[in-house]
């Protein structure tokens, strides 16, 4: 938090979290923005997400896994594929992650970190933190 | 070697018995016909070395049958074990959104009310909840095959003293103390930490719950070096409480194993805590004296797995 707590609100930055539960992408949207040093996006489903992120150049990503049509695993190949997208890091947000899709090191997801929900605000806020930083 | 009744000594040695008899009848009939010396004493040997083989074949024969039952049972256990671990994959999903939405939402109400007392009060015990159900869903995972852990490498200390929070509270309600003894410079160890503070929380309240007088709850934490030169840290969790009887001990780590009567105790603690140690590639034993404590050993492998 002290690392945000130093920046001017100026600088926001912006968060895009695509999860098709939509409660959750609305509450997660309330509580970062709450915090003034946040603007979050949000997308119900793969394909808008990749679609705000490729126009607003989001500073991180908040991934689900397990959504209908196309899966946040799937989310992740297409945004790493695209030019304009491929440097944004992602942090899946998500219930639970099988074992067959995790690399090889456990706790890395296609070298992207995980957060199991529910989580809490101060966790959020922290790991959000650490990968802008 | 437990005592054997006369009984069991019976069916246990029945065919040596049975040989023994047939010589002294045989030796009876014979004395009357007297015959040589030699020749009896020859025939008598072999049947009783014929009624010692018997015996053994039969006594081996049982021990295989034994151990045959005990393996399909250890089977029939993991594969219920692993029959749980599968539903709740499945149910995790569905029960973890519901609960993310409720804590998130939650949050921004704890910051909404932060000026009423009374309100803040509510909604942290909303929460708290939230994350108990959260608690019980993540115990039944640890069942699961197909589910991942999180793995980091990290001090195990922190996680072991974050544990002890969550008890603070009964700790000093029932007036025990804790005695921590750390070895300092310990490796660190490659493990999902919230459920290896899961696997100490169960010891903890198992402790706790076999201490109602007050007692003293030990944490020892040292460097062991595991087999192939592989070092591991070693931790000791030990009360001064009931103990467990010898007969109870072997069903411990068994599911919905429980000898206490309030609802809060589902018997699952143990086997999920032996669950989430197996998982880690580390052991656990449990050794106990009646009457006098209890001392669960634990030891996880450092480095990379
Ligand atoms: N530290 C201990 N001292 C005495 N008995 C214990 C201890 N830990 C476990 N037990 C015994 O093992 C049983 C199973 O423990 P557990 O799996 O944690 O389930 P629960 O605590 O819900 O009963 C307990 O009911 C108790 O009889
Ligand atoms: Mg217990």
């Amino acid at each position: 938090m002290d690392f945000f707590k130093k920046l001017v609100p100026v600088t926001k930055k912006t968060v895009l979290i695509i999860d098709d539960e939509e409660d959750f992408c609305h509450f997660v949207k309330l509580n970062l923005e709450e915090t003034k040093y946040f603007e979050v996006l949000t997308a119900y489903n793969g394909p808008d997400g990749i679609d705000l992120a490729i126009r607003y150049q989001p500073d991180l990503i908040l991934l689900d896994i397990i959504m209908p049509n196309m899966t946040g695993t799937e989310v992740a190949e297409a945004l790493r594929g695209n030019k304009a997208t491929k440097d944004i890091p992602i942090i899946f947000l998500t219930a639970i992650v099988k074992r067959g899709e995790v690399g090889s090191t456990e706790y890395q997801f296609g070298g992207n970190f995980f957060i199991f929900k529910p989580v809490k605000l101060d966790e959020l806020i922290h790991e959000i933190g650490a990968k802008i930083r | 070697m437990p005592k054997l009744s006369l009984r069991q000594q019976i069916e246990k040695n029945g065919l040596l018995l049975i040989a023994v008899m047939m010589v002294g009848i045989y030796w009876a009939f014979d004395y009357i016909s007297s015959g040589h010396y030699l020749t009896r004493t020859l025939i008598a040997v072999l049947v009783i070395v014929y009624g010692f083989f018997i015996q053994t074949l039969i006594n081996s024969r049982k021990a295989a049958i034994e151990e045959t039952q005990r393996t399909q049972k250890q089977l029939a256990q993991s594969e219920k074990l692993a029959a749980l671990g599968a539903v709740a994959a499945g149910v995790a999903h569905e029960v973890k959104n519901p609960l993310a939405i409720i804590v998130q939402g939650v949050e921004f109400l704890k910051t909404a009310l932060r000026d009423n007392a009374r309100l803040l009060d509510v909604t942290e015990r909303i929460e708290k909840s939230a994350l108990r159900a959260d608690n019980i869903v993540k115990g039944l995972l640890s069942y699961s095959r197909e589910i991942a852990l999180k793995m980091e490498e990290m001090d195990i200390a922190p996680v072991i003293d974050e544990a002890l929070t969550f008890v603070d509270h009964q700790l000093r309600q029932k007036r025990i103390n804790v005695k921590k003894q750390y070895a300092p410079g310990l490796p660190k160890i490659i493990m999902d930490c919230d459920q290896i503070k899961q696997v100490f929380t169960n010891l903890f309240t198992n402790a706790i719950e076999a201490m109602p007088g007050g007692g003293i709850l030990g944490i020892r934490l040292e460097q062991a070096g595991g087999d192939n030169g592989q070092a591991s840290v070693k931790v000791v969790v030990s009360d001064t409480g009931e103990g467990i009887p010898e007969d109870r001990i072997r069903r411990i780590f068994d599911p919905f194993f429980t000898t206490k009567e309030s609802e809060r105790n589902t018997g699952l603690g143990l086997s999920i805590t032996k669950g989430i140690i197996d998982k880690h590639r580390g052991a656990i034993e449990i050794e106990s004296e009646p009457g006098r404590g209890t001392r669960v050993v634990i030891s996880l492998p450092a480095g990379l797995v």
